[in-house]
């Protein structure tokens, strides 16, 4: 992504007029640090998925199914990355990291699927690791949310691989 | 987009041996914030591990309900449907055997399953596919709604991880559900960007 990162007013503007649901404020301001590193953590890896569907879009190797999908998750991504940046912003974080540059998609269709799935997996292990470090219960909450719709997210896209969409009963991102 | 049916909700909350409050949202037995009786009418334990074991059974309860569930209506199903519904089925089970060893590892005993008859006499008569996608939706939305609801009460971050992998099975299911009702559309299978268990399409 060429675009400069936002400054901090840029972001409480745009932010401030969309519903987020990271609206625990008060609540993540208690322990603001350990749940401030976690959520860094989060939101670096919730900008590289919407490089990832932004790229999958871009390739222009995708269709129907495939393509709506990647179009719906970049989407959602983007919706993380907002409720993220919100929550960093209620507990007094003054920057947030800049999104990761854009990289050319190689390989088929089937390829960039799998790696985009792989990129959920990474997610999925990411929120599940946070689940045993985060405090805040509005922010645990939500994690849980967002977990939860980057494991739909990797039953739609192992369905497109002609793959079983729920092949473990506990989805942690491994394995 | 239409709400999970209040009617259904109430008669798995009821099976479950969970309370909806009085702003539609569930609590596990035994993590009322100020009550001083749980959602089973026992009084609130205050001790962490009792607590979380409070919540894990609560979560067990969910478990059986759906294995009763799927177990009563999957001979009704055949086809692709059938054998989704069968896998689901064996993860609900792998769901209960482990929040029962949870429950009895922290000194616990686990609730028990319902006597079928019970399921059954709850359960609503489903008339073919469309009926049991329908229905199975909405059972997996509840145990989401608690999850999600669940997971910030339980003070033990191991837990929370374990409750959360379930969690997110059962987000899977919904999806592969919601799929199934629209020729697998992503934007119906997988319709919000933060899953509550509160919505379906």
């Amino acid at each position: 992504m060429s675009a400069p990162a936002p400054t901090r007013r840029e972001l409480a503007a745009a932010l401030a007029a969309s519903a987020l649901p990271f609206a625990g404020a008060a609540d993540a301001r208690a322990r603001p640090m350990g749940d401030r590193e976690v959520l860094l953590g989060l939101l670096a890896l919730e900008q590289r998925s919407v490089v990832v569907y932004e790229q999958l879009l871009r390739s222009g190797k995708l269709s129907g199914s495939a393509a709506a999908a990647a179009r719906l998750f970049g989407g959602q991504e983007r919706r993380h990355v907002d409720a993220l940046t919100q929550a960093l912003l209620n507990m007094g974080a003054t920057s947030v990291p800049k999104p990761p540059g854009r990289q050319d998609p190689r390989g088929g269709a089937s390829e960039l699927i799998r790696l985009a799935a792989e990129h959920e997996m990474e997610c999925i292990h990411a929120y599940y690791e946070a689940h045993a470090k985060l405090r805040s219960p509005a922010l645990l909450a939500t994690a849980a949310g967002v977990m939860a719709n980057e494991a739909q997210h990797l039953a739609v896209l192992r369905q497109l691989l002609g793959r079983d969409p729920t092949p473990v009963a506990f989805v942690t991102g491994l394995g | 987009m239409a709400r999970t049916t209040p009617s259904s909700r109430r008669e798995f909350l009821r099976l479950a041996g969970l309370s909806a409050t009085a702003a539609g949202t569930l609590g596990f037995a035994g993590c009322g914030g100020g009550d001083d009786k749980s959602a089973l009418g026992v009084p609130d334990p205050r001790a962490t591990p009792q607590r979380d074991r409070a919540i894990l059974n609560g979560a067990l309860n969910l478990e059986n309900t759906a294995v009763a569930a799927y177990t009563m209506f999957v001979p009704l199903l055949g086809g692709a449907i059938r054998r989704r519904a069968e896998r689901f089925l064996d993860q609900e089970r792998e769901h209960a055997v482990a929040l029962a060893g949870l429950v009895r590892r922290m000194g616990g005993e686990p609730n028990l399953a319902k006597p079928a008859e019970e399921y059954r006499a709850a359960f609503p008569r489903l008339r073919g596919e469309a009926d049991f996608l329908r229905f199975a939706t909405d059972l997996e939305n509840v145990g989401i709604s608690a999850y999600v609801e669940g997971i910030p009460k339980l003070e033990d971050g191991r837990l929370r991880q374990t409750v959360a992998s379930i969690l997110c099975d059962e987000a899977q299911h919904v999806a592969v559900l919601l799929g199934a009702r629209s020729d697998d559309r992503p934007d119906a299978a997988v319709p919000e960007p933060f899953v509550t268990g509160k919505a379906t399409t």
